[in-house]
């Protein structure tokens, strides 16, 4: 989906304004690979959104357990973004989650800097987007745009989830919605093989 | 396709991370160069392992339910996937964890966040073990095959070698003992002889594979008749076949060379080895052998045969070293198991190669082809009418002739029984003989005698050959001195004739060949003499036959008078001519009254006179 008047170059820098950010660092650890830096922080910005509201439910309840998991993914997350404030925050909520408990304190600092840093990317990279059109269901295209979606499921890249999304969406209301709504299922699953399978098979019945 | 599919196709390897935006940064970096397989957790990357057997595994460790630690416990206890390197991926900064993770088996570890530059690396290098490893397996299994198969080829051998040798001593025991009359004794011989010769061949064939071993098999190029060639693997085969109850024939499928450049000997033995191999094999039916030029202008010898035929996997091990089709041919059929590879090398080198065609129980066919250079004096033989003139033309003789010669030569050999052939032989030319055991004896001899041709061999005590010769050369420079050489190296013999000697002749020596050499030395006005055209030839045959007419009464007046020797005189002068004119039966039934004259057996020579007088009939009743 095209960004509305925001080259890359331009939502680097965006990003790189944020409070508690370092995009160009970032950026750098990844051999400055652009586009995968700009995917990694629209997932960010999609996967952590409300993640500060379960970490606090989390505590509540004092699930130290699935709090650590959290606690360990969004360390790891907050780095490869550049937001290397919260990630040293998780890193000690880790640390003392493996010796059994964690301070409020601690949890309520994570929170502080995790909910406006999602709320000011999403409005950088998911908000300025300019949905596209939705395109009129073809049937030749539809076929070929699933044997273009072949290679990238048998090669289990994770760009055949961008691809899939479009495909639901063009064919929304539709026969076969319901069977890319499972191939999409499979490949959210990274159960690419399957995936594979059931998308040939649709392929098959087309012909 | 993994590695241990195909070593040269791209690796697979699977990412382990129940972090979805670690999959996918490990994906994105690693995709150009290896196939990706995905795995959210410990239970489904066992489920991938199993269906894909990845050539590595890039695995996290702590992941929900079964983490990194337990998956791999469960692989290194499985004989399958134990091998299957195993880097940990973890966002932990633990030493105690690390040390955990390697010694239960993981090769490496990479940690959260990931530099790219270090996760390439590691990747590559441990790819690079796997492929390496894959290799030195290949090897290994491949170097124990060949070890089994040298083994099994032994074992054959053995047999191959001990089997006439048997023959050999037990018959020669028996003439030494007196066990057999005089009657059985010639028979007793030739059985010596034949058991001999297919000793000779099994040694050959193993120094042959060896010269392929050290790519040192080599061909010698001359102009060779291809007719006079394959006349005499007619002959030779002939026997054999019908002595099996099969019919053999060569099918000359026209037109073709009279004249190639190619090697008589190495040609030679690949027809026989493959015709051998198709009588030997067939119980039933026929072997022939179709001789045509191919349209990219190569000669094409096809053996076919009505045997036992192979399978398609007995045709894939065909042509290996030391292979029978398997154990159980080689127990009932014999053999060495070389003659195909050495074939196939031979013909690879005239530029040719052999392929087989073969239905089980049905039969096979063997083709082999080879260049096709025609020399200038090279002609087209277009059909039947002009090979049988080709083959009346050519100096082809049923039996050897031994010539008249007449001068002195000085033999040093230190093997005795190979001194008194040599000396046997050359005394049957006419030749005077000194015989001498070492160098020094002939330096010795040389300097009381003046010598026509002088043969020395090489290994012998006291004083070798080359020293002999140089010592010889410095004070007799115009003798001839031919090397006896028991190793035929092209090397060594260049060596031998840089050294100064006039030529060579190898031992075990083709009876042939030596007088052929012997005569050269003392007759040089040989070559040329057979160079007639056809008018000419087809005047002598009519003088030829005239001939017979008065020929036949003299033989009926010998018969009738039991004149032996002058009978024996009149089957001398028919043996030397009547293959020159096309009529060989007739020189073969003369050649063996001679030889019954010479022994003195008269029962024989009356079977023989009347042979040959029927045969003389009937071709003045045809000509």
């Amino acid at each position: 989906m095209p960004h509305k008047d925001l080259s890359n170059e331009q939502l680097l820098l965006a990003i790189n304004r944020v409070d508690g950010l370092d995009a160009l660092k970032a950026l750098d650890g990844m051999s400055g690979q652009t586009s995968l830096y700009l995917k990694l922080v629209k997932n960010f910005a999609q996967d952590q959104h409300g993640r500060a509201d379960e970490l606090q439910a989390l505590f509540q309840a004092k699930d130290w357990e699935v709090l650590k998991r959290r606690c360990h993914s969004l360390k790891s997350y907050s780095a490869y973004v550049g937001a290397y404030e919260l990630n040293h925050l998780c890193a000690d909520a880790e640390a003392k989650l493996n010796k059994g408990s964690v301070d409020q304190s601690v949890i309520e600092a994570i929170c502080r800097l995790l909910d406006p840093l999602v709320e000011k990317l999403r409005q950088i990279v998911i908000d300025n987007e300019t949905p596209s059109a939705k395109a009129e269901f073809n049937l030749l295209q539809f076929k070929k745009d699933l044997i273009a979606l072949l290679p990238l499921l048998e090669q289990s890249d994770f760009g055949a989830e961008e691809a899939l999304q479009k495909l639901m969406q063009i064919t929304e209301g539709r026969d076969h919605h319901h069977t890319l709504q499972q191939i999409y299922s499979y490949v959210d699953d990274v159960e690419y093989e399957i995936a594979v399978e059931e998308t040939r098979k649709l392929l098959e019945s087309l012909v | 396709m993994a590695l241990s599919d195909d070593v040269n196709s791209r690796p697979l390897v699977l990412l382990v991370d129940d972090e979805k935006v670690s999959l996918k940064i490990l994906s994105d970096l690693l995709k150009h160069e290896v196939d990706i397989a995905l795995a959210k957790n410990g239970l489904q990357a066992l489920e991938k392992i199993k269906q894909n057997k990845p050539d590595l595994i890039l695995m996290d460790v702590l992941m929900p339910g079964m983490d990194g630690f337990e998956v791999i416990n469960i692989l290194k206890a499985d004989k399958a996937f134990e091998a299957i390197p195993v880097i940990f991926i973890t966002g932990l900064n633990s030493a105690g964890e690390e040390e955990r993770g390697l010694t239960l088996g993981a090769q490496d570890y990479i940690h959260k966040p990931f530099s790219p530059e270090v996760v390439k690396a590691r990747v590559a290098t441990q790819l690079k073990i796997v492929r390496q490893r894959l290799q030195l397996q290949r090897l290994s299994d491949e170097l124990i095959e060949a070890s089994e198969a040298k083994s099994r080829f032994l074992a054959n051998m053995s047999h191959e070698i001990r089997t006439p040798l048997t023959s050999i001593i037990g018959y020669a025991e028996g003439i030494t003992q007196g066990d057999f009359d005089n009657q059985f004794i010639n028979k007793a011989v030739s059985i010596i002889a034949q058991n001999g010769q297919h000793l000779l061949n099994v040694v050959n064939e193993i120094l042959d594979l060896s010269k392929i071993e050290a790519n040192k098999l080599e061909i010698e190029l001359l102009d060779m008749d291809l007719i006079a060639l394959l006349g005499s693997i007619e002959s030779l085969m002939m026997q054999q076949a019908q002595g099996k109850g099969l019919t053999f024939a060569i099918d000359y499928q026209f037109p073709l060379p009279s004249v190639i450049n190619s090697d008589p000997t190495r040609l030679k033995q690949i027809l026989l080895n493959l015709i051998n191999n198709a009588i030997k094999f067939t119980e039933q039916g026929s072997v022939t052998v179709r001789v045509k030029t191919t349209a990219d202008d190569q000669l094409a010898f096809c053996v076919e045969d009505t045997g036992i035929g192979l399978t398609p996997a007995q045709m894939d091990k065909l042509f290996a070293d030391f292979t029978q089709v398997d154990s159980s041919v080689a127990r009932k059929y014999g053999g060495t198991g070389l003659g195909l590879s050495i074939a196939r090398s031979l013909a690879n080198k005239l530029g040719g190669d052999i392929s087989v065609e073969s239905e089980a129980k049905v039969g096979s066919q063997f083709t082999v082809t080879t260049d096709m250079v025609m020399p200038e004096q090279s002609v087209w033989i277009e059909d039947r009418e002009a090979l049988e003139q080709k083959r009346a033309r050519g100096a082809v003789t049923a039996k050897e002739e031994i010539p008249t010669l007449s001068g002195t030569v000085l033999l040093a050999e230190d093997h005795h029984d190979n001194r008194a052939l040599f000396s046997q032989l050359l005394k049957r030319m006419g030749l005077d003989v000194t015989a001498v055991e070492n160098g020094e004896q002939a330096v010795e001899q040389s300097m009381m005698e003046d010598f026509d041709l002088i043969f020395l061999d090489i290994q012998m005590p006291v004083m070798d050959g080359i020293s002999a010769m140089k010592i010889i050369k410095s004070t007799a420079p115009g003798v001839p001195i031919v090397a006896l050489t028991a190793n035929a190296m092209t090397t060594e013999i260049e060596k031998y004739l840089a050294e100064g000697f006039t030529d060579h002749i190898s031992k075990p020596i083709d009876r042939r060949v030596f007088i052929s050499l012997v005569q050269h030395y003392f007759d040089a006005a040989v070559e040329g003499d057979f160079d007639l055209d056809e008018n000419e030839l087809d005047a002598l045959k009519v003088q030829f036959v005239e001939g017979l007419v008065q020929g036949l009464e003299e033989i009926k007046q010998q018969l009738a008078s039991d004149d032996w020797h002058n009978l024996g005189a009149q089957a001398h002068a028919i043996k030397g001519s009547a293959p020159m004119y096309g009529f060989d039966e007739l020189g073969d039934i003369a050649d063996r009254l001679e030889i019954a004259a010479k022994h003195n057996q008269p029962e024989q020579m009356r079977i023989l006179a009347q042979a040959l007088i029927d045969n003389i009939d009937s071709i003045l009743t045809t000509h």
